[in-house]
């Protein structure tokens, strides 16, 4: 992979290290995020998906390596920084602020001055609950709040953490038919882990595969689940053996 | 604020204004102690029941203020009413440094750091005795001279109360205080989210330490004298006993529980003899056990059905 963005790129990672003392999480990683696009990282448990999140919202300081949003770094910046600068998130275990009402959930992120919610509870389902305390909420609609929340701070690029980990098959359905809108009427780029390869198959334009701490492949869907590394690694012969 | 607080901020001024005409005049030196817990403990409800730190030291910031105010007016003769500002902005300029060291901290090691620096209060005013005089305690002026001097302490702690009260209404209601709110429910999210979590933090808590140090000022003109006990541990025992049982995280929590703990217990006294402290103790485990949000919660819980019950009364 070279040095120089490519062209119509967001987010440039190069020579991304992250590691906790002596445990290495990953290492070297280099990759681009094209805007527009839904992005996916797959790879198995432990591969190092969330750290990488981690680090690009700036929980974690990456120990070598530079990210760039927009042309500014912006590794090292404290993560309410980055998340001023364009970057929203969700965690896979949903964490809305669980004393505060729907509404108010919203209103904490978003810029002051900014209170028209309706656009993105009704995208969430969320408006008829909006004064209700979140911790009252079910597990889909906390993520449901999660997702509107992360929206609220108007942001060019959304982390997802496995979106869709956890809903049963309906759930799961609602929840891509809400991302498809996200992507297309707000024009996010997303960048999405995930574990569950049919959603991603059927969604995602481009995936990287991380696996051990190393980034094994990259590409359309089609490639990824041809790549051998990929299978070997991650999908198993299973899979393989159904696309052909 | 709202409309409920705005009527019971008025009712608060009214009823302490007539209270001195037609109550013994025991009860303006009970009443001011109210005002004094439930100025304290207003503060400690923005710390940890609006910005969530357990901060278990904080009965050393009305030490700080007391002793500021007081050592202020002996040496260069600080009017008394001066000293209630002094008190708050020596007290929340060590929230500053305080806020600023517990940055890291977290949870019960919030509660351990806040602990010791209050311990370090109390050890230090007591052993610097030549400056603070000690155990024994330093006198401080009254408020006028004369024999009003009881009376008009009355109506400015009064009138300190209801700042305080208004004060953290409005911060309940503003964005302020939902940013407070964002850190105590989770510090991460609000980070990620785009809230300035470790200006917020230190924000809470040197709010809440600057209302101490208000009341400890207060404290220290009102009986003209502060000493080391103000800053104990049993103290903050009491706060939190108070902010528990009246409703943490609430607006009316603080003078709620200091009303029962500071007042009814006053009337109680004759039927509670030394047994006071079990009886707050056992209530204090039954809140904790059952009703997690004390008295306002029951309130909250009651209120719709009293409200049905007077519609159908009147008729509608």
């Amino acid at each position: 992979m070279n040095d120089n963005s490519q062209p119509g790129s967001l987010l440039q990672a190069r020579n991304l290290s992250m590691a906790f003392g002596g445990l290495v999480v990953f290492k070297n990683i280099s990759l681009d995020i094209i805007e527009h696009q839904i992005v996916a990282l797959i790879g198995p448990n432990g591969a190092g998906k969330t750290t990488l999140i981690n680090c690009i919202t700036g929980v974690y300081k990456p120990t070598q390596g530079n990210i760039a949003f927009q042309g500014q770094t912006i590794s090292g910046l404290r993560p309410h920084k980055i998340c001023r600068a364009g970057i929203g998130r969700t965690y896979q275990i949903p964490r809305p602020f669980m004393n505060m009402s729907v509404f108010e959930n919203l209103q904490v992120c978003a810029k002051p001055g900014d209170t028209d919610f309706r656009g993105l509870l009704d995208l969430a389902g969320l408006w008829d609950k909006r004064d209700r305390l979140a911790k009252t909420l079910t597990f889909q609609e906390r993520r449901l709040l999660e997702l509107s929340r992360a929206l609220a701070v108007n942001p060019k690029l959304l982390l997802l953490d496995e979106t869709i980990a956890g809903l049963n098959p309906t759930e799961t359905k609602e929840m891509m038919a809400i991302l498809a809108r996200i992507h297309s009427e707000f024009k996010i780029t997303i960048l999405w882990v995930e574990h569950v390869m049919s959603a991603i198959m059927e969604t995602a334009h481009h995936i990287f595969c991380l696996h051990q701490g190393a980034l094994i492949a990259e590409g359309c869907p089609a490639d990824i689940a041809n790549n051998d590394k990929v299978i070997e690694a991650y999908l198993g012969e299973e899979y393989k053996f159904q696309k052909k | 604020m709202k409309r409920n607080e705005i009527i019971v901020a008025v009712i608060m001024i009214v009823a302490g204004l007539i209270a001195p005409w037609v109550l013994p005049s025991v009860w303006t030196t009970i009443v001011s102690i109210f005002c004094y817990y439930a100025i304290l403990t207003i503060g400690w409800n923005i710390i940890f029941g609006y910005t969530g730190l357990f901060s278990y030291g904080h009965v050393a910031f009305p030490a700080i203020g007391g002793y500021t105010s007081a050592l202020l007016a002996e040496h260069i003769g600080l009017p008394p009413l001066l000293g209630l500002l002094a008190g708050g902005l020596a007290a929340g300029l060590m929230g500053v440094l305080i806020g600023l060291l517990i940055l890291r901290v977290r949870g019960f090691y919030l509660c351990l750091v806040t602990w010791a620096f209050a311990e370090v209060v109390n050890v230090v005013i007591k052993a610097e005795h030549e400056i603070t005089g000690g155990t024994g305690g330093f006198l401080a002026p009254s408020y006028v001279s004369g024999p009003n001097a009881e009376l008009v302490g009355y109506f400015i702690g009064l009138g300190l109360m209801t700042l305080a009260f208004v004060v953290s209404a409005i911060l309940y209601h503003s964005r302020w205080g939902l940013y407070l709110f964002a850190v105590r429910d989770d510090i991460d999210a609000a980070e990620s989210m785009g809230v300035k979590t470790r200006f917020w933090k230190v924000f809470g808590f040197t709010a809440g330490c600057a209302w101490a140090g208000v009341a400890g000022a207060f404290y220290a003109h009102y009986f003209n004298l502060v000493d080391p006990s103000i800053g104990g541990l049993d103290e903050m025992g009491k706060v939190c006993l108070i902010v528990i049982i009246g409703g943490l995280g609430t607006v009316y929590g603080p003078i709620l529980g200091s009303f029962f703990v500071v007042i009814v217990a006053e009337l109680l006294r004759g039927w509670m003899g030394g047994y006071s402290l079990l009886i707050f103790a056992t209530i204090m485990i039954l809140a904790v056990r059952f009703v997690r949000g004390g008295f306002m919660e029951i309130i909250q819980v009651v209120s719709p059905h009293l409200k049905n019950k007077y519609l159908a009364l009147i008729g509608k």
